[in-house]
């Protein structure tokens, strides 16, 4: 055996720990010690260190770790970061010699045994530790070629987006960072649990917490424990807290492992005895003795034998301040369980509810109410959309994982060279705002075939109200309510409708589908060999994720039109507000921009006769910042979202009210895409913006319509010109600003 | 980078750098080597020496449209990330007199170890009015900075 790259658990010492990490250094000492540890080994760092040099991987990564400034990166972003990086692991295979060296150790340790592969980073029982499933485990693998396979998915685990979120603490560089895999016997659980030898509630306590069958379903939150708290100085049980039920448990499957019902008979009893749990205490005090400190341990009993899978110093978890938003990043991560539950509460009950909620709203016609009804109206509208904001935070957003879940699993099946492939089975799916955009054409085209209704319009005449025109036009407004406010709403929102109308009908739009894929398979090809990939038992599975992978990308847009829905009744009532008291008190509201007066104070405006508006609020014309004249952008470099080139003066967006200013063959620059204002995008060659990432709605909408997008530019409005004419290079993610 | 700070790191990059790749041509051939050079307060002159038999010279007579390369780069992996190279474009002319005495305490803040090859008689001082630099930052982000 290569002991440069591979160190069975028997052979190893504490001298080792800095090439085999800290987790695989403390069950060695627990093995020598008479501690019943799976058999395994570890595979070093120096093997890792060979792979990514012989491999070309450093540099790789360098240079997508490079591309932006990880300060200016929104979390969509350092997903899609991962997600390239996972993607160069896939396709980059072991080194021969390396692989042989590995592939030789695991056939003679394991045979056809299964085994369980788990990282063992050198930092781990430091830093790392804190942070515990940052780095992935695969349960119930077998064969050598699988495991190899699964070693280098744990290697890109070092890069995981929940590793690149804590990278500060992780100490997480290029050049230094290294990471060992323990492989280890899959120990066949009857029940498995994780036991702090102190509560972080009362130091005198420990906690146990134990699962049918195997831990992953703890771990990963899939299955609730039974959990019992115990005197550490006796061992008493002082409490116990059984789950509501007892219904599933992780058992192995023919691959990996699967969630799976419980036997009923199982199911009235808990995991552990109480000899078990005394058993469990006595292992706790030792171990408390052995490492100096309290423990987190990970454990398994299969037939009466108990397992130490891991042991780690206990530590606060605690990641940052108040403002640290990392770990709701960490918990959009969703088992494929747990987004099917998401799916089923969004589509049956959450976007019914608010289909309901703003048809309800629009029945009530803010114009015609009093002024305190009115005040009333536009608080529980506020209330509403604050409720919805939180919906929306909290499932819908969460739910859009599914579209990543979806991707990695294609990614590991099929190695694309294209880490995005999978975007091209996804899109093609009947957005609202396709629905939207394909009703404003169908308006344009009535304006372009009825020359008199054109100019009527356009000499500022209102349509008959008994057209076929009028009757469209009425199911567009009343539908895209958000699109009317953006506009203004009211007469002159309806002006700048019909200007948007006029002159779509004017230009040659050409008819943009969803064909904008560098593919050359067509998304059944790709579907068929996706499904193909899975054995014959699996294809339902396999079939399930695509769907959820569907549901999360349409979701993703459809989600905010809803929303826009029940925020455009809000505007609406807040707009009669300014309407009355700009008469009223002679102070003019009416141009104060939604943002710049708070809703509460609109409705005090309403209901208080002293009312003046608040000095403070007055909204600073959006101030367009002075272009300093001796330095031009020549290049901005970004991700690229969508594919392909366009060349088009820039239409720079600061306000909704630029939108319709569009002419067909701009690009459009915008801060934000959002699809509430996509109605546009069918007359661009070109998107960028500010934000990045490749799943997040800009990128949706020009894949959709095959338009050419980068993403993820900081200062895009402010950088670029209007007027000046851009590049937008797909392909690479680059814009390029004629000078 | 916004255009602030780009400023900040053309002047922190023309300050710390000794020497820049000088591209000269003469009969559409390029030609490029280092040299010492330094600017002036404003940036937008640039100066360097050479002895007056050298190619760079021969090709200055021939052709005064310049551009020099300078970079911070380490040939290290993390240059993708942190290298930064700003080309100057520009037109040289050769000084003498006043002038040239004044090129000549700029150049000798930065290179007082170069007074004797500077002061040579053989040695020819050049000034480049830079009419633009082009700055390149985390490999594909570039700014353009004119007087």
């Amino acid at each position: 055996m290569n002991y440069s790259f591979l160190i069975p658990l028997s052979d190893l010492d504490d001298h080792h720990r800095p090439r085999t990490g800290g987790k695989a250094a403390a069950l060695a000492m627990l093995a020598g010690l008479g501690f019943n540890i799976a058999p395994g080994l570890v595979v070093t760092t120096d093997a890792y260190g060979r792979y990514m040099k012989n491999s070309g991987l450093r540099e790789k990564i360098a240079f997508e770790m490079g591309r932006k400034d990880f300060n200016d990166m929104r979390w969509e972003e350092i997903w899609d970061l991962a997600l390239r990086i996972r993607s160069h692991f896939l396709k980059t295979p072991l080194p021969e010699p390396l692989k042989k060296d590995i592939g030789f150790a695991l056939s003679g340790l394991f045979g056809s045994d299964p085994v369980v592969v788990r990282s063992t980073a050198p930092d781990e029982d430091a830093a790392a530790a804190s942070f515990a499933g940052l780095h992935e485990s695969y349960v119930n693998v077998t064969g050598v070629e699988e495991i190899l396979d699964r070693i280098r998915l744990v290697w890109a685990s070092l890069w995981s987006d929940r590793a690149l979120l804590y990278r500060r603490e992780l100490k997480l560089d290029v050049a230094s960072s290294s990471m060992a895999v323990l492989i280890q016997r899959l120990i066949p659980s009857r029940s498995s649990g994780v036991m702090f030898t102190q509560s972080p509630n009362d130091a005198g306590q420990m906690v146990i917490e134990a699962v049918y069958g195997q831990n992953q379903g703890l771990v990963d939150g899939a299955v609730e424990p039974d959990r019992w708290f115990i005197s550490k100085s006796t061992g008493k049980v002082l409490s116990h807290q059984a789950p509501a039920a007892r219904t599933s448990m992780v058992r192995p499957a023919s691959e990996g492992a699967v969630l799976s019902d419980i036997d009923p008979a199982l199911a009235a009893i808990a995991p552990v005895t109480f000899p078990e749990i005394e058993q469990l205490w006595q292992l706790g005090l030792r171990l408390e003795t052995i490492f100096g400190g309290p423990q987190d341990i990970e454990w398994t009993i299969a037939g009466e034998t108990l397992y130490v899978m891991q042991a780690r110093p206990i530590t606060t978890g605690k990641t940052g301040g108040k403002d640290d938003q990392r770990s709701w990043y960490m918990s959009l991560h969703r088992s494929f369980d747990n987004l099917k539950a998401l799916r089923g509460r969004i589509e049956q009950v959450h976007i019914p509810a608010m289909q309901s909620e703003a048809a309800r709203l629009a029945e009530t016609d803010a114009d015609a109410l009093s002024d305190r009804e009115l005040a009333g109206a536009i608080l529980e509208r506020q209330r509403v959309l604050d409720k919805w904001n939180k919906v929306y935070h909290d499932e819908f957003i969460p739910f859009a994982h599914g579209m990543r879940l979806f991707g990695q699993v294609y990614n590991d099946l099929l190695t694309p060279e294209n880490p995005y492939e999978f975007m091209d089975l996804l899109k093609g799916a009947d957005l609202e705002s396709l629905r939207r955009n394909r009703m404003l054409g169908q308006l344009a085209g009535m304006l372009k075939s009825d020359p008199d209704l054109a100019a009527a319009l356009e000499a500022g005449q209102m349509p008959p109200d008994d057209g076929e025109f009028a009757s469209l036009l009425n199911e567009f407004t009343s539908l895209n309510e958000m699109l009317f406010s953006l506009a203004g709403g009211g007469p002159a929102g309806r002006r700048e409708l019909f200007g948007l109308l006029l002159t779509m009908s004017r230009q040659a739009i050409t008819s943009k589908t969803a064909n904008g894929s560098e593919n050359l398979k067509s998304p059944r090809e790709l579907e068929t060999a996706y499904i193909e990939k899975f054995p014959a038992d699996r294809r339902t599975l396999a079939a399930e994720l695509l769907d959820i992978g569907r549901a999360s990308y349409r979701l993703r847009d459809d989600d905010n039109i809803h929303l826009g829905r029940i925020e455009a009744q809000l505007r609406r009532a807040e707009k009669a507000a300014r309407h009355r008291i700009t008469r009223k008190f002679g102070i003019d509201l009416e141009n104060f921009e939604t943002a710049a007066l708070e809703t509460a104070d609109l409705a005090r405006g309403l209901t208080n006769p002293d009312f003046t508006p608040p000095e403070s609020k007055s909204p600073p014309a959006e101030p367009v910042p002075e272009r300093p004249q001796d330095i031009r952008t020549r290049q901005l470099s970004g991700q690229p979202a969508s594919p392909g080139i366009a060349v088009g003066p820039a239409r720079v967006i600061r306000s909704g009210k630029d939108l319709f200013g569009v002419q067909a063959g701009e690009v459009l620059v915008c801060d934000a895409v959002d699809p509430n204002i996509t109605f546009v995008i069918p007359m661009t060659v070109g998107i960028v913006e500010r934000r990045g990432g490749m799943l997040i709605h800009g990128a949706i909408i020009a894949r959709e319509y095959g338009i050419p997008c980068v993403t993820g530019i900081p200062d895009a409005v402010d950088r670029i010109p209007a007027g000046a004419v851009v590049t937008v290079d797909g392909y690479l993610g680059l814009v390029t600003v004629a000078t | 980078m916004n255009h602030e700070e780009a400023k900040i790191t053309l002047r922190r990059l023309l300050d710390l750098r000794y020497v820049g790749v000088l591209a000269t041509s003469k009969a559409d051939w390029p030609y490029a080597n280092l040299v010492a050079f330094a600017v002036s307060d404003n940036l937008f002159e640039m100066i360097f020496a050479t002895p007056r038999q050298s190619r760079k010279y021969e090709n200055l007579s021939a052709n005064p449209h310049v551009s020099v390369l300078i970079d911070d780069r380490s040939n290290d992996i993390a240059d993708l990330k942190d290298a930064v190279a700003a080309t100057a474009i520009g037109t040289a002319v050769e000084v003498d007199g006043s002038e040239k005495k004044r090129c000549l305490a700029v150049y000798a803040t930065k290179h007082p170890h170069l007074h004797d090859f500077a002061h040579a008689a053989t040695t020819a001082v050049f000034r480049i009015t830079v009419e633009k630099y082009i700055m390149v930052s985390r490999f594909q982000n570039v700014v353009e900075i004119v007087p």
